[in-house]
């Protein structure tokens, strides 16, 4: 299961971004495993990504990649991890998609995140502690 | 556009005029045999790869000419949340 983060998101979407070319090549080696959507990070995608043409091409990804939302057993204890993950880390500004996909990733111990942040390898952790594994480089 | 002919015995005509009766394009069945036996082959199984859905999709759905590009690096975490609370100032009243 590949978590998706913001930034393949609107770098698939739009194609004058900076990372369009990398995010084109990883989609072709990463497509064949299950695309999984958190709707912080599908919520953020959409501040990067104004334009009706953009969204449009967001919408027709998640259809055509049939990219899964992720559902949560229990959301509120959730979002409570994700506040204690987003304590722990303040000092490095993260965000709540941040925090979601980091919280999510220790849940979902087979995941992997698909992101072009530095803050994932290098920083951030899972709540027990451990390396969140990535799907690029 | 190449031209195939397809040499055809007895029983193989007799299917062609039979499903010619109910209106089936056999030029349309040859060709998508032979990209299903082309993808098997080559092992695309038909399928067309990533780039190529997301090109259809660039071109199905392209920016209006004049659209300036984003002014902000989505990776920069402190720039892309000032560009969001800017959108969200935006509504207020």
């Amino acid at each position: 299961m590949i978590l998706l983060d913001t930034t393949p998101l609107v770098a698939l979407c739009d194609p004058r971004d900076a990372l369009n070319a990398v995010a084109l090549r990883d989609l072709d080696r990463l497509a064949r495993e299950p695309f999984v959507l958190c709707l912080p990070v599908l919520t953020e995608a959409c501040f990067h990504l104004p334009h009706t043409a953009q969204r449009a091409r967001l919408r027709r990804f998640l259809v055509e990649f049939a990219v899964s939302a992720y559902e949560a057993d229990d959301e509120p204890s959730l979002w409570g991890a994700v506040f204690e993950w987003l304590a722990r880390y303040q000092s490095h500004e993260p965000d709540w998609a941040d925090g979601y996909l980091a919280v999510v990733s220790g849940r979902e111990r087979r995941s992997r995140i698909w992101t072009y942040d530095r803050e994932f390898r290098a920083v951030w952790r899972r709540p027990d502690g451990t390396r969140i594994p990535l799907a690029v480089g | 556009m190449k031209l195939l002919n397809v040499r055809l015995d007895a029983d193989d005509t007799r299917r062609v005029a039979q499903l010619r009766r109910a209106g089936v394009e056999i030029s349309r069945i040859v060709r998508e045999a032979i990209r299903a036996e082309h993808g098997r082959r080559t092992g695309r199984r038909g399928q067309p790869r990533p780039a190529e859905v997301m090109a259809a999709i660039y071109a199905a759905h392209p920016d209006p000419p004049g659209r300036p590009r984003r002014r902000y690096d989505v990776r920069d975490r402190r720039a892309a949340r000032r560009a969001i609370v800017r959108k969200l100032r935006r509504g207020r009243p």
